[in-house]
């Protein structure tokens, strides 16, 4: 076994990036063509996506364990790694979300190394959602915006909500119109402007490619896309800190809009680059609804294109059936020896119960989908029990408890009497 | 004369339609439409075409989506919502 090598250096080697940090251009992931950093989205030659490219030799030396450990204790500790020029602007407490080591739940099912990564407990907004929306509204600001907006399942929209309101921004989020209760007040106390779209997320995100082009406003998961997937990343850099700096044999990610399963793949590569972890050969696993699973259906009949759905599901917050990156995460799950399973309603609120009763996590039910797929590829036997295995929790339950409707009997109503609790507690 | 108004979209050709020869359709229904090929996948289920359109008039383009539309090809926006690009 080889050992994972990163050179030693002083913490305040973090004041020594160079101005404007080690980001270099934007690249067209297919042609390959290079633009300069500007709200962008697509390569004009081929209109396939464009990303971010970082100067890694630049960072080797400079980019350690110990600059990123004397770091804050945000997703800002990784700034070097992510497309910011000047000062973060916004989520200066977002991230560094606890990673549990679930040692009741991987008894349960009989694991031997099993953890959650736990963003239900992300700030401000309690979903992972706050890393992108942190990264993109700092760039708007770099941008010269003065107002953020996106189309969201949901949980994009309470961040953003929450983020401009902090930094001073005007916010607009668009939404289908059968969004639950509690994710639509709990983005609306927030003062942004709230448009229901009459149809699902895939018509929602159509739309605002629209708006971005007509308005002037930083969609962040349209015109700043670029910059916004980047901040998924950091869900992965505390996965290997947390771990260690190691990384895990097997992560089980959630797959919507096909955002985060392939950044935290690209965190794991950018430390292998950087030394500052072994290359372990991380799989990936993709989780999906079964009302909603374009790509492990592709997954599933070896198709390098997935068709788009219309989706079904409880599991609204992932219930995107055209995703936007969907093409590099059946790319990515390929590329790393993983795969994918789709659950569910049942099984997804089983797994949301099951998690709460042996870890404490209350997840909506994307992390139960995540849930239970993991339960699913590890009672499969396609991930081996004795190897690490990472969970990836996504959001958070109480801003879903309308999927809970029916699952517990009433709760006793006694009168407050010692003798009417002792007869109920003994009877 | 007039600038010439171009749009950028993503075709998906699936339930049968793969095996159409609607692009070729397009260009003989609609010689005044110029459409230039950017990249396509083609699977044995789905493919997908990343076209931008070139025209006199957006009236023109409109024909042009419309007749792909009601050939069942699904016509998505390419700046976002789309299969291949983010």
């Amino acid at each position: 076994m080889t050992t994972a090598t990163h050179t030693q250096s002083n913490a305040s080697d973090a004041t020594d990036r160079p101005e404007g940090g080690y980001v270099k251009a934007l690249r067209g992931r297919e042609s390959g063509i290079e633009y300069p950093i500007e709200p962008r989205t697509i390569c004009d030659t081929d209109f396939g996506p464009v990303e971010v490219t970082y100067d890694y030799e630049a960072m080797k030396g400079r980019v350690t364990r110990e600059s990123i450990e004397a770091g804050p204790r945000s997703l800002w500790r990784y700034r070097d790694l992510l497309p910011i020029a000047g000062e973060p602007r916004s989520g200066l407490r977002s991230g560094f979300t606890p990673l549990v080591r679930a040692d009741r739940l991987a008894k349960h099912l009989g694991c031997k190394e099993l953890y959650i990564k736990d963003d239900s407990a992300n700030y401000p907004s309690f979903s992972y959602k706050d890393r992108v929306v942190a990264v993109a509204v700092t760039k708007a600001f770099e941008f010269g915006f003065d107002c953020v907006g996106c189309a969201s399942t949901g949980n994009l929209a309470h961040s953003v909500a929450a983020h401009a309101a902090a930094a001073g921004m005007k916010a607009v989020v668009m939404v289908p119109h059968d969004l639950e209760a509690g994710k639509m007040a709990a983005m609306r106390v927030f003062g942004p402007k709230v448009v229901r779209i009459q149809g699902n997320y895939d018509d929602v995100n159509r739309l605002c490619s629209q708006i971005a082009d007509k308005y002037n406003w930083a969609i962040v998961n349209v015109n700043l896309r670029p910059f916004y997937t980047e901040g998924a990343k950091t869900h992965g850099f505390e996965i290997a800190e947390q771990m260690g700096w190691r990384l895990p044999q097997h992560t089980v990610s959630p797959v919507a809009g096909g955002t985060i399963l392939p950044k935290i793949y690209k965190a794991y590569k950018e430390f292998i680059e950087l030394g500052l972890v072994e290359d372990t050969k991380p799989a990936m696993w993709g989780a999906q609804a079964q009302g909603c699973n374009p790509i492990v259906t592709a997954l599933d009949e070896g198709e390098e294109l997935f068709r788009p759905q219309k989706p079904d599901t409880i599991a609204k917050s992932i219930a995107i059936g055209n995703p936007a990156d969907g093409y590099y995460v059946l790319k990515d799950v390929r590329e790393s020896g993983g795969g994918g399973a789709s659950a569910t309603d049942d099984e997804i609120v089983a797994a949301m119960k099951l998690l709460a009763e042996t870890e404490g996590i209350f997840t909506e039910p994307a992390g139960g989908t995540t849930m239970a797929c993991a339960i699913k590829l590890i009672e499969s036997g396609k991930i081996p029990k004795d190897e690490s295995i990472c969970v990836c929790i996504t959001g958070n339950g109480l801003k879903t408890i309308e999927a809970l409707d029916g699952q517990f009997d009433e709760a006793a109503a006694i009168p407050a009497k010692m003798k009417d609790f002792n007869a109920l507690i003994e009877g | 004369m007039s600038t010439p108004v171009k749009q950028k979209c993503w075709l998906t050709f699936e339930g049968g339609c793969q095996d159409q020869p609607v692009i070729w359709q397009l260009s003989q229904k609609f010689p005044k439409v110029m459409f230039d090929i950017r990249q396509a996948h083609v699977g044995a289920k789905i493919g997908v075409m990343a076209l931008q359109f070139t025209a006199d008039t957006q009236e023109d383009i409109d024909a042009a989506i419309q007749f792909l539309a009601d050939a069942e090809v699904r016509i998505d926006p390419v700046e976002g919502g789309s299969m291949v690009a983010g």
